[in-house]
């Protein structure tokens, strides 16, 4: 009789049942407070890699008072948060002026991690436009 | 599943304003009255709190629930999104407002 025993590799994390994760979140407001706009907590028994984050803000429309607004994508874990994306910017006054930072990325983030995307805008008056988003592979651990 | 919930955070960078969910996305929020319609995975949401929202349709952020989200129901959702990730205790506490 003959015995063989055969190391098998595990498949590569895109081949364990894996699904698209995608969150995005975009819309002209007035000026607010920090909001966030978006979570994605992973779940026990999976991991997620980012594998693109975009942070936007556009002045759409001119603030009486200037102030400062971003767009944020960050990964919060145990307490402590990373930026992944962030866009910083004035509101100016002059409108249509447009900023972007347009991430690519294989970020793990393990299981109680999470992805947020939060907007902010400390203007008085006026609008500003922000888009927050991220695209990831959610796999079995 | 698209729901009304109450907003927690003081607006502030390192608190901000925020729904006590771990997935969801906002639809339209209002920081005045801290309520936000989000739109939360089905798989999030246990089955006798999607009920009670269907049977609860509310139409802006400033409308009164026709009826209070009770206690109970609460407890469960606390206790369905432990299950579902798995951490042993009831770490996030929305509430449908």
């Amino acid at each position: 009789m003959r015995v063989s025993s055969y190391a098998v590799a595990r498949p590569a994390y895109y081949d364990r049942n894996a699904v698209s994760t995608i969150q995005s979140y975009g819309a002209d407001t007035a000026p607010h407070a920090t909001t966030t706009r978006f979570t994605t907590t992973v779940a026990a028994g999976t991991k997620l890699i980012v594998e693109v984050a975009l942070a936007f803000t556009m002045t759409t429309g001119v603030a009486t008072t200037s102030g400062r607004g971003f767009s944020q994508v960050l990964v919060a874990s145990g307490g402590n948060n990373v930026d992944l994306s962030r866009i910083d910017q004035i509101q100016l006054t002059t409108s249509l002026v447009a900023t972007q930072q347009l991430i690519p990325l294989q970020l793990t983030v393990y299981a109680g991690e999470t992805v947020v995307g939060n907007t902010s805008n400390g203007s008085t008056g006026g609008t500003m436009f922000h888009v927050v988003s991220f695209k990831g592979t959610t796999y079995a651990a | 599943m698209l729901i009304r919930c109450s907003m927690i955070g003081q607006g502030t960078p390192s608190d901000p304003l925020s729904v006590d969910l771990p997935t969801y996305t906002v639809v339209t929020s209002d920081a005045t009255v801290r309520r936000a319609f989000v739109d939360v995975p089905d798989i999030d949401v246990p089955s006798d709190v999607a009920a009670f929202v269907t049977a609860n349709p509310v139409v802006d952020l400033v409308s009164p629930l026709p009826n209070p989200f009770p206690a109970s129901l609460a407890r469960s959702w606390q206790d369905h999104l432990a299950r579902r990730y798995d951490l042993g205790t009831a770490k996030w506490k929305p509430v449908v407002a």
